[in-house]
């Protein structure tokens, strides 16, 4: 199966000295939840800004469907980035109306299916909403898309146990299962369950790639612990 | 897709900007009116003279904050929050090329430049008309449009004029919008003080568009005539207009390169 996400030799470095991703060489496939996993400043928000064109390698290349990111990509890229990202003076109604006018593949109904779920009134605007509020309802946004393939970057940091287990409950019963989705995380006994593979990034380097259910049977330890053990400080 | 962009552009600037018109259009009419019936009366009315007064003061204020608020919200809200900014997450990961963001951009710039002109005009009709009266206006509108009917040649060059000035200040107005994106984008370069460096960029731009436009041999020319035909005067405008052309493409050119070739959003 060819890659949907193809990085090769993807370096980046910030003001020509810091190295935030070091000849990375990675490919993931389609069907996959896969855990970008690493500590902070690892590298892992600077490949999700790569691969969704937010940041411009400085050697090597990012390829998503065999395609530099850009228009064509972005149509089917569906992003979460790791912090408030959205028009804050915009009502929930406003912004299913803006993902229905520039994303085909959004679903509305999908969308208003989810949101009934919680307690938030379509006129309510997002700077009213308390923050638990506003990443469940970007993450129902950016869920709400059937693309081929997704980045969600920390989406459970910051949020509390709950908001939490409807945001990881919501990411498995939603996303489109021919697609990629890559989670970027430091949590990782929160998302182990639900991954199919992994990928440690130290330092701006691939520290492992490898299946979850395989890594768990070959060391006999849980995701967590592998992450424990080579990221000891 | 442009047409999309520009909507949810124009939407997020009119917000603060039509209200705030809104209000100085409402203010320009109470001063008119206080004006107006202060004119009309006898004797002192010192109802009216207070209303005036206070009128008269925010009348003032809100001309001035027009101005800069349209100013900041073209570029700060229209375009370093929403390009540069934590909603630059959401705008330059859209299906839509930069080509299309700028041109959103640009185009509602221009908008909010012709419409923030109008309500200053109307404000200022809105403030006098009532002292004047609406029948001596129109009087005087008559006894004009009557000159310009009679008149070929002067109503050829009114024309001729008033076309030119109107493109130099809409163009002059689009290219200064110009310049300030690039500026804004290649200050953004200054990670650490993005807002500091377009500053700076946008003065650097400001000395190199002086040294150019002193090396244009035909400027020199125009500005050693010491006497202008309407024909001559015609071709400096032409020549002052095509200028800003180039000068508000080279700025259209930058922000672009900046964008899509140079983007690093962090």
């Amino acid at each position: 199966m060819a890659a949907v996400l193809e990085c090769r030799g993807l370096t980046k470095t910030y003001r020509g000295k810091i190295a935030a991703l070091d000849h990375v060489d990675l490919k993931l496939d389609a069907g996959k939840i896969v855990g970008l996993l690493g500590p902070n400043g690892s590298g892992k928000t600077t490949l999700i800004k790569t691969a969704v064109g937010l940041l411009k390698p400085s050697e090597g290349e990012i390829l998503v469907g065999g395609l530099k990111p850009g228009k064509v990509t972005k149509a089917h890229v569906a992003y979460l980035p790791d912090r408030d990202f959205l028009p804050s003076y915009m009502t929930t109604d406003q912004l299913l109306d803006l993902y229905q006018d520039f994303y085909k593949d959004f679903n509305r109904s999908k969308a208003l299916e989810m949101l009934q779920g919680l307690d938030l009134k379509l006129n309510q605007k997002m700077k009213e909403m308390s923050k638990g509020t506003r990443e469940k309802l970007q993450l129902i946004l950016t869920m709400s898309r059937e693309a081929a393939v997704y980045f969600l970057d920390e989406p459970i940091a910051g949020v509390d146990p709950a908001v939490r287990d409807y945001i990881l409950r919501t990411i498995i019963s939603n996303y489109n299962e021919q697609a990629l989705v890559v989670i970027s995380t430091h949590l990782i006994a929160d998302v182990e369950p639900i991954l199919d593979e992994v990928v440690f990034l130290k330092n701006g380097k691939i520290a492992l790639q490898q299946d979850a259910e395989d890594l768990r049977a070959e060391t006999g330890k849980s995701v967590d612990h592998v992450f424990r053990e080579v990221f000891k400080c | 897709m442009t047409a999309k962009l520009l909507k949810y552009d124009f939407k997020s600037t009119g917000r603060i900007l039509l209200p705030l018109f809104g209000a100085l259009l409402a203010i320009a009419l109470l001063l008119g009116i206080s004006l107006g019936a202060q004119g009309n009366a006898n004797h002192i009315n010192y109802t009216f003279n207070w209303i005036t007064q206070i009128s008269m003061i925010l009348y003032i204020v809100l001309i001035a904050a027009v101005g800069i608020i349209t100013l900041v919200m073209l570029l700060y809200q229209g375009f370093y929050k929403s390009t540069l900014g934590s909603e630059g997450y959401f705008r330059l990961t859209l299906p839509v090329s930069i080509g299309q963001h700028l041109a959103s951009k640009t185009i509602n710039a221009g908008i909010w430049f012709i419409l923030a002109s109008v309500v200053g005009f109307l404000s200022v009709m809105f403030a006098m008309l009532p002292s004047f009266g609406m029948a001596d206006f129109l009087d005087g509108m008559r006894r004009l449009a009557a000159e310009f009917a009679a008149n070929d040649i002067a109503r050829r060059e009114i024309l001729h004029y008033g076309a030119q000035i109107l493109l130099l200040v809409l163009g002059g107005g689009v290219a200064f919008i110009l310049k300030a994106f690039a500026s804004i984008t290649v200050g953004n370069e200054w990670s650490a003080h993005p807002l500091l460096g377009g500053l700076l960029a946008f003065i650097v731009f400001s000395i190199l568009e002086g040294i150019l436009e002193t090396l244009i041999p035909g400027d020199l020319q125009f500005a050693n005539a010491t006497y202008f035909d309407n024909a001559q005067m015609h071709s400096f405008l032409w020549f002052v207009l095509a200028i800003v052309v180039v000068e508000a493409v080279i700025y259209y050119a930058i922000t672009w390169f900046m964008l899509d070739r140079r983007l690093n959003l962090q």
